[in-house]
């Protein structure tokens, strides 16, 4: 069974410091035709869920009309959101709750000081508020965050924060760092990605809520578990392309378009799967002459940061000798 | 015991969520415990929140509760009295 993560917007209602720029540049909704593309031949190819991402995805001009076409079709949904639109959503996800799998709220910090540096004034607040909606209305959530050099310290503390909250769990993500990032201090190093990561992994075993680790984190094997290189994950963005992996999409850089694969206002859901099902062959190909080779650096343990360079988009790096994943340009 | 004659403020510390239309749910950041707060004390907490003073909340409560007046101060005071106990209001 497979899933297809759906970006729907790249506008929110929010302007956070790690977020690609052009996440708030855009203006565009993914077209009602392509949904319907999607849910036509979603089951066919395995389909079974629909998760909305963003941009923030409740913001999508015609959000009610989606969940209602989504599970008018048969699948279930769940989406990720910044928790800033929930008091109005909560009535759509309590009509829809038997197709509905859960929410994921961005929580970038245990304390209101540090969410709201990254993600603004009041933010902090909405997130709780959107949680003790779900708590009172039996509505699972989770928590996810981004792990910054700002956020860092707080790793333990948000998982007991999601616990005393009645999540259903908390989730810890890499940053996909950019320029800008690096220019406000957010990344951390390998070595404080490797110390968190250890930490998380003491959590998993202690916390009493689930504690996940979004794919990005080191992995001793060259080929880590990744839903889109497994195929049971797929990736729409807003503008209706199926695209590699849902983090990248976004990215910008000379090879921006690098991992678009399939525009479904061109083909079929079935052809574009087939197209990334091709591509995930020739990157699995691709990635097992380089370690034949002994072309598999160190910092290529990092998956995303491996896909980031495979796929032409961390030439700024060049550009920032002194940054710290800068030493296998 | 907390008197009408006291001031009363909510809590800088507590995030407040509307439930339902007579549902409110309280979060007190420092604790993280929630509370929720049923039709009557939903009307109080409106009327700390409006600044009202706690004599004014108590008739707000005889007006649209029909209630005798004791009844609707010692409904105030109860409620006040726990809530400054979980830190959920300041008592001046």
């Amino acid at each position: 069974m497979a899933r297809i993560i759906v970006e729907l917007t790249n506008r929110c209602n929010l302007s956070c410091q790690h977020c690609f720029d052009e996440r708030h540049a855009a203006q565009g909704d993914l077209p009602l035709p392509i949904l319907d593309k999607v849910l036509e031949e979603g089951h066919a190819c395995g389909v079974e869920e629909i998760c909305f991402t963003g941009g923030e995805p409740t913001v999508h001009r015609h959000f009610a009309e989606i969940v209602r076409r989504v599970c008018g079709r048969g699948y279930g949904f769940s989406f990720v959101s910044n928790g800033m639109n929930f008091a109005k959503i909560c009535p759509l996800v309590l009509r829809y709750r038997d197709a509905f799998k859960g929410v994921t709220f961005s929580l970038d910090g245990a304390a209101e000081a540090t969410h709201d540096k990254i993600r603004g004034k009041g933010s902090y607040r909405r997130v709780l508020q959107a949680a003790s909606l779900c708590f009172f209305s039996d509505i699972s959530f989770t928590f996810n965050m981004v792990l910054t050099a700002w956020n860092r310290p707080e790793v333990a503390a948000l998982a007991a924060l999601a616990e005393r909250l009645g999540a259903y769990g908390v989730r810890f993500g890499h940053l996909m760092f950019t320029e800008d990032t690096a220019n406000r201090g957010l990344d951390l190093s390998p070595q404080e990605r490797t110390d968190v990561e250890v930490e998380i992994r003491t959590l998993q075993n202690t916390a009493s809520v689930a504690v996940g680790m979004a794919p990005g984190y080191y992995h001793e094997s060259p080929f880590f578990p990744c839903a889109p290189l497994e195929l049971d994950e797929y990736n729409l963005d807003y503008r209706g392309n199926l695209t590699l992996c849902c983090q990248l999409s976004g990215l910008s850089g000379p090879n921006a378009g690098d991992d678009v694969l399939g525009s479904l206002q061109e083909m079929s859901l079935s052809e574009a799967i087939k197209r990334v099902q091709q591509r995930v062959g020739v990157y699995l190909d691709d990635k097992r002459r380089r370690v034949a080779q002994g072309d598999f650096a160190e910092l290529d343990h990092f998956p995303c940061f491996y896909c980031v360079k495979y796929l032409g988009k961390a030439d700024w790096l060049k550009n920032q000798p002194r940054h710290s994943w800068s030493v296998t340009q | 015991m907390i008197t009408l004659d006291q001031k009363v403020r909510v809590h800088p510390d507590v995030v407040d969520t509307r439930i339902s239309d007579d549902e409110i749910a309280l979060l007190q950041l420092e604790s993280k415990n929630y509370f929720s707060l049923n039709t009557t004390a939903v009307r109080i907490w409106e009327s700390l929140k409006e600044g009202m003073s706690l004599r004014d909340a108590c008739r707000r409560l005889q007006d649209e509760f029909d209630v005798a007046t004791e009844q609707a101060e010692s409904s105030v005071i109860e409620l006040v009295d726990e809530l400054a106990r979980q830190g959920l209001v300041e008592v001046d």
